[in-house]
């Protein structure tokens, strides 16, 4: 029978780089503005498609030559969405990656930066565009964006749509990280992620109080952040964190309080110095049966223990009579020569409750058995009952202690508790009055299941904004369609807003803002905002000469 | 001492555990229509479309055709005439990429109609276990692949295409629907009646 399908198995796909390689935008547009348009309707309707198209492109005409010295009006909608998402203003002057190798992708490893930060990879973390998990070297490239300089030059937009409110994310730091083998990116594998230990400065309210951050990824197909989960943030107390100076505020409150912890502790020995613990009683064990025992009698002075022994018969009062000695699983082998041997002395050395180091000297050699008491038969039964005596009194003994010490020990925690208390609103007090923002060195720490930016953030909300803004230059010139980018002294992020004539423009009240564009040259204006009148404002920036060419004179040129 | 797992458990295709079907959010098809609009305004603000879907279009194409370069031509079809009808796309809650999709089948079927050779449909052993599971097939005897395929090959190039878009291209009925311009309701009733013909097939041949 005639067939009417080719059905084929397993067919095997072209790869992504063969796809990638057969991608030809350019071509396709020339293609599409060489072929004519799809063939019209016949007949009457196409006498009444020419009349028509002939009278719209009469009055396409007389509007375009009114409109043709005209800029294009987009909305702020429009602007934003015909660039790229990320849009590098200055690509010149972008902050650089680091890149670092794992030496082999099969077993992952740590990378660690000038920084601080940390990049721990996991074993078989890689994968190739068709999904093959790759060993060997791995470049992996990676670079922080900490305040609104790097968030500037990077052009990652920091706008934050949450449940359909513009919001924006402020920053407690950002990394961008992907891996390359010989020149091609590569994949996290399926259920791998990168752990990240991110070291950054944020402000805090309160010296003692960790801030709330989260951390966010950007989504580049969807042109928005996703939130991925909470920043496990802490404190970095290290010896950099105490700041210059030995009158430095937070170093003396560090000896105050390195002090009373020293005290506190130096108290709590001196009280169990007072009322020492009374000696447990050792709980008899039976022999197992199934392993080897030695009987060596080291209370009646039969066996001689060597000097060099850390126990000493007085110190093995505590075992029962008739304790033989049990060769314990993870003790090596004996040696059946040992068994005739004559051996000179012992060394009995204890490991832990159970355990004992029994070393068999000889002059000639030594053997190295590990150890632990046991009883047999009727030996056992008698331990047993005798211990059982002994416990009662031993937990006797150590109630009533607990009894004693109790209270003196609260009352030394209560000290030193309120001790340390009064040293932390000290500094607090001491540290409000200063006039900068406060601010502590913390790590980051949160997972990467993929590659690209991800953001320690907290969402803040968009400022409110004011209509009817114009922008003109020193000269007079007016500004259209460009964007203009707003940072304020109060928060971590940058806002952008469509600089054209009537757009609107939000600032940040009672606070320092900056505004500043880039021309289509790459050039800079600028200008200092601390508030708008809305339906009116007038924006005059300044043209910075000479031209920016490093970051090192873009961060001198947009400072408060 | 150790123990042998059992092996007859049915496995999805590795293929389709890498491509994992994502639905488009709302907001992601919000911010698509502007780049649309974009686009329509300036053809060459269509390249970021353009970067976007040709691989998964170059995909579907090869898989219809198994011929890289006559996938390759085909897919640059696809675009062209997606750039020449986009002055007439309106964004109605449906995404873009299934809009490509019927562009994309329209010059597979277009192009075998006048070919000589035969329309290429890429299958899969588990999906055809799956469908001999939706078709309640006796499998005692292992699965009846040359039956299935045989039955198959009497199906029109619709209801081919049907069956190929949910088993062995594993997609949710509701893109489905978006691809073909019909209810997602009437898509599952129009596979499961193809289901049902393909079984009485099957079955009348065995008698």
């Amino acid at each position: 029978m005639e067939k009417n399908y080719n059905f084929r198995f397993k067919l095997e796909e072209p790869s992504s780089e063969d796809i990638r390689k057969r991608m030809d935008f350019a071509a396709l547009l020339q293609q599409y503005e060489a072929a004519p348009a799809p063939a019209l309707a016949r007949g009457r309707v196409r006498r009444l498609v020419y009349l028509v198209s002939a009278a719209a492109a009469a009055v396409l005409l007389l509007v375009s030559l009114f409109f043709w010295s005209q800029p294009k009006q987009f909305t702020p909608e429009e602007y934003f969405a015909q660039q790229s998402y990320v849009h590098p203003p200055l690509p010149n002057l972008q902050p650089p990656y680091q890149g670092n190798t794992v030496a082999d992708a099969y077993k992952g490893g740590i990378i660690e930066y000038p920084s601080g930060s940390r990049l721990v990879v996991p074993a078989s973390a890689f994968m190739n565009d068709r999904g093959k998990l790759i060993g060997g070297e791995v470049e992996v490239h990676y670079r922080e964006l900490h305040d609104y300089i790097d968030f500037f030059v990077s052009g990652i937009p920091l706008a934050y749509d949450s449940v359909g409110l513009q919001r924006y994310l402020t920053s407690a730091g950002m990394v961008e990280i992907y891996a390359e083998q010989n020149g091609k990116r590569l994949e996290l594998a399926p259920g791998k992620a990168i752990q990240v230990e991110l070291i950054s400065e944020v402000p805090v309210q309160n010296y003692f109080t960790l801030p709330k951050y989260y951390v966010y990824q950007l989504d580049t197909a969807a042109r928005t952040w996703v939130y991925r989960n909470v920043d496990m943030l802490q404190f970095v107390n290290d010896e950099n964190w105490l700041g210059e100076g030995e009158n430095n505020p937070e170093r003396l409150w560090q000896q105050k309080l390195t002090q009373l912890e020293t005290d506190f502790q130096q108290a709590l020995q001196n009280l169990q110095l007072q009322y020492p613990l009374p000696f447990a009683p050792l709980e008899p064990t039976p022999a197992k049966g199934n392993r080897p025992t030695l009987e060596l009698d080291f209370l009646s002075g039969e066996i001689t223990l060597d000097p060099a022994s850390d126990l000493q018969p007085a110190d093995l009062a505590f075992l029962h009579p008739g304790t033989i000695w049990e060769i314990t699983p993870e003790s090596p082998a004996v040696d059946p020569r040992a068994f005739n041997v004559t051996w000179e002395s012992v060394r009995l050395r204890r490991l832990n409750s159970q355990r004992f180091e029994l070393t068999l000297i000889h002059s000639k050699n030594e053997e190295k058995l590990i150890v632990t008491p046991v009883l047999l038969g009727a030996d056992y039964q008698r331990a047993l009952a005798s211990y059982q005596e002994e416990k009662q009194a031993y937990d006797a003994a150590v109630a009533a202690r607990e009894s004693s010490v109790a209270a003196s020990r609260d009352t030394l925690q209560a000290r030193f508790t309120q001790g340390k208390a009064a040293l932390q609103a000290e500094l607090s007090e001491e540290l409000l009055g200063r006039p900068e923002q406060l601010t502590r060195k913390v790590v980051n720490r949160f997972v990467v299941n993929a590659f690209g930016v991800w953001n320690c953030a907290q969402p803040v909300t968009a400022p409110q904004t004011v209509q009817g803004v114009n922008y003109t230059d020193e000269k007079g010139n007016t500004i259209e369609n460009v964007t203009a980018y707003v940072v304020n002294a109060k928060q971590n992020t940058i806002y952008r807003y469509l600089a054209a004539s009537g757009a609107s423009l939000g600032i940040e009240p009672a606070t320092n803002n900056l505004l500043w564009i880039v021309d289509k040259d790459g050039g800079i204006a600028i200008t200092r905002l601390e508030q708008l009148q809305d339906g009116g404002s007038k924006i005059i920036l300044e043209t910075v000469t000479p031209p920016v060419t490093s970051r090192a004179t873009l961060r001198k040129t947009l400072s408060f | 001492m150790f123990s042998i797992l059992p092996t007859n458990v049915k496995t999805v295709n590795n293929r389709f555990m890498m491509e994992p079907i994502k639905t488009v959010s709302a907001a992601a098809m919000e911010a698509e229509w502007l780049e649309i609009q974009a686009a329509q305004q300036n053809p060459a603000r269509f390249q970021p479309l353009y970067e976007r879907y040709y691989a998964s279009i170059s995909r579907f194409v090869f898989r219809r055709t198994a011929d890289a370069d006559l996938a390759a031509d085909l897919c640059s079809q696809v675009f062209l005439k997606a750039m020449q009808r986009l002055g007439s796309y309106q964004f109605r809650g449906v995404p873009f990429s299934a809009w490509l999709f019927r562009i994309a089948s329209n010059e597979v079927a277009q192009h075998f109609r006048s070919a000589p050779a035969l329309r290429t449909v890429s299958v899969e052993d588990a999906s055809l276990g799956e469908m001999a599971d939706e078709m309640e097939l006796d499998e005692e005897d292992g699965l009846p692949i040359s039956e299935m395929l045989a039955a198959l090959d009497q199906l029109r190039p619709d209801e081919v295409a049907l069956i190929e878009l949910r088993f062995f291209e594993q997609r949710p009925f509701k893109e489905i629907a978006d691809i073909l311009d019909i209810t997602e309701s009437n898509a599952k009733v129009k596979t499961y009646r193809i289901l049902e013909r393909l079984k009485k097939m099957m079955q009348q041949k065995t008698k």
